[in-house]
């Protein structure tokens, strides 16, 4: 894999533009307008805002904590992918992304169980993702094929 | 991108009219414009979504904490939404809570 692109900054909505406008290009450039595209924008929009919300108390406090994004793009098992990699180095986060989000879909509001939405739409939306825990950086790799979706990496 | 709200009172429901995204930073002005509205006695909420090109957790968050506030023979309905939205609140359940339209006309 090639990197293409990067940005970083501190992890705070003050620099939410920036992280989404870098997601936004990156998606147009390599997947094109359309769904693919949607869910690249809504699994990353969905962890950048886990990061800057996880990490507030330690900037309150003057830990400067850097969100850095990176979008990289090469083949693996014979297909063209785009793999975007966001990582913090807040503290050690793990969400838990190989555990299948039960989000209670065909369950009435009122009967559902609060939470994880956010995550269930990361599982949902892109074609793969993984979370390792890289001292001292919380590392996510989100991965979408470009061109014919059919096929996953190994 | 920002997001826009026009409220608008009509005789038996209330129109949200949306122009922008509605993610996590534009997210709360959405929920300040549902919380200034009296939900527990309101008709049917309408919500135009047709020049929203966005709407992640955060403003699915929204949509739920009002329908929850809303009498429950109230009417949640998104207007205009495009694919993409709409995908997004099939693949999480939540068309049991909001109605999905193409078009004022097809509200009856």
């Amino acid at each position: 894999m090639t990197q293409v692109a990067s940005i970083e900054a501190p992890a705070s909505m003050d620099h939410w533009d920036e992280f989404v406008d870098f997601i936004e290009q990156q998606a147009v450039a390599h997947l094109g307008p359309g769904k693919r595209n949607y869910g690249l924008r809504l699994a990353c929009e969905e962890i950048i805002s886990n990061i800057v919300r996880e990490t507030q108390d330690e900037q309150a406090i003057g830990q400067r904590v850097i969100l850095s994004i990176s979008a990289l793009v090469g083949v693996a098992n014979h297909e063209h992918w785009l793999q975007v990699q966001i990582s913090d180095n807040g503290p050690h986060f793990d969400p838990h992304l190989e555990q299948d989000r039960d989000v209670n879909v065909g369950q009435p509001l009122e009967e559902r169980r609060p939470g994880g939405l956010g995550l269930f739409l990361v599982q949902k939306s892109v074609d793969r993702v993984e979370y390792l825990w890289a001292p001292p950086l919380n590392c996510y790799t989100l991965w979408m094929q470009i061109g014919d979706p059919a096929h996953h990496p190994a | 991108m920002n997001l826009t709200i026009e409220s608008i009172s009509k005789d038996s429901y209330h129109v949200l009219s949306l122009v922008g995204d509605v993610d996590t930073k534009t997210a709360p002005s959405l929920l300040t414009a549902l919380t200034e509205l009296d939900l527990a006695s309101i008709g049917d909420l309408r919500i135009e979504m047709m020049s929203v090109g966005f709407l992640s957790s955060a403003g699915l968050r929204a949509l739920v904490f009002a329908k929850q506030k809303m009498p429950y023979e109230s009417r949640l309905i998104l207007v205009g939404a495009s694919d993409d939205i709409a995908d997004v609140i099939t693949k999480t359940g939540l068309t049991q809570a909001v109605l999905l339209v193409s078009d004022h006309a097809s509200i009856t």
